[in-house]
């Protein structure tokens, strides 16, 4: 059986937050851990964190911050934007600066997270398998 | 005219119809909002708008969650008009926050006899 998908969420809403903590738990495979604010997130997130789900409007630093302190750091790690913030040139830059989805806060949101996160797992299992085949041969 | 204060289908499209899982949603939604509409108080009565502004941004996505459309517009409305701060637009926060303080408190009671009723 492959490991738990390791997944870190930045949300200052803590009802928001709980939300999608509910509903990857409908899923199986993932392990979630909420933060509420980008210092808690980047002290905390390592080399086995394999999403982060970022808000865009936190506290003590701005979503495109956070991704591009978390490209630097860490090359493996898939960066998904879920955030309300609708201005074109944000979504713009959240994807030069490396996220794999922008995600808009709306009726659809939890559901297309959901969708992405397993396109996300999908993708490493794959890139696992690849590895193996490799050292095999 | 009597209009549902909430509507449960984006939690139902969301998370399935299974009665527990929808309480536990409409839980933490109670056990989370009203103290960001407290908070959200205390800074239009301090006047810190910068706050007023972040705070009714969050409060607004998490009413809209629960079908709450009439609060997550009043919400809206004191996000964008904390930002641009005048006496004219302090009168109208006022005016829309005691709009969302009556309606949130009828949504919060309304929610909890649900829960109850499971």
């Amino acid at each position: 059986m492959s490991k738990d998908v390791n997944i870190f969420v930045v949300d200052d809403d803590s009802f928001y937050s709980a939300l999608i903590q509910e509903r990857i738990a409908l899923e199986e495979g993932y392990s979630v851990s909420l933060f509420e604010n980008a210092t808690d997130l980047l002290t905390n997130i390592t080399e086995t964190t394999d999403i982060a789900i970022i808000d865009y409007e936190l506290p003590d630093m701005n979503g495109l911050e956070i991704l591009r302190n978390l490209q630097e750091r860490f090359t493996k790690l898939s960066c998904i934007f879920l955030s309300g913030q609708l201005n074109v040139n944000v979504v713009v830059e959240a994807y030069k600066n490396g996220a794999t989805r922008y995600i808009i806060k709306n009726e659809n949101a939890l559901v297309e997270l959901v969708k992405a996160i397993n396109e996300i797992r999908n993708n490493l299992q794959l890139k696992s398998e690849i590895e193996n085949l490799k050292d095999e041969y | 005219m009597n209009t549902a204060l909430f509507d449960l289908t984006y939690i139902k499209n969301t998370f399935g119809t299974d009665p527990l899982m929808i309480n536990k949603v409409l839980e933490l939604f109670l056990n989370n909002t009203p103290s960001l509409m407290g908070t959200l108080s205390n800074s239009i009565l301090n006047e810190n708008w910068g706050d007023v502004s972040a705070e009714a941004h969050k409060g607004k996505s998490s009413f809209a969650t629960l079908g709450a459309n009439s609060i997550a517009k009043c919400l809206s409305r004191i996000e964008v008009m904390a930002k641009e701060i005048s006496p004219k637009n302090i009168d109208l926060i006022n005016q829309e926050f005691q709009i969302v303080n009556e309606t949130s408190k009828e949504l919060y009671k309304e929610l909890t006899l649900k829960i109850e009723k499971k």
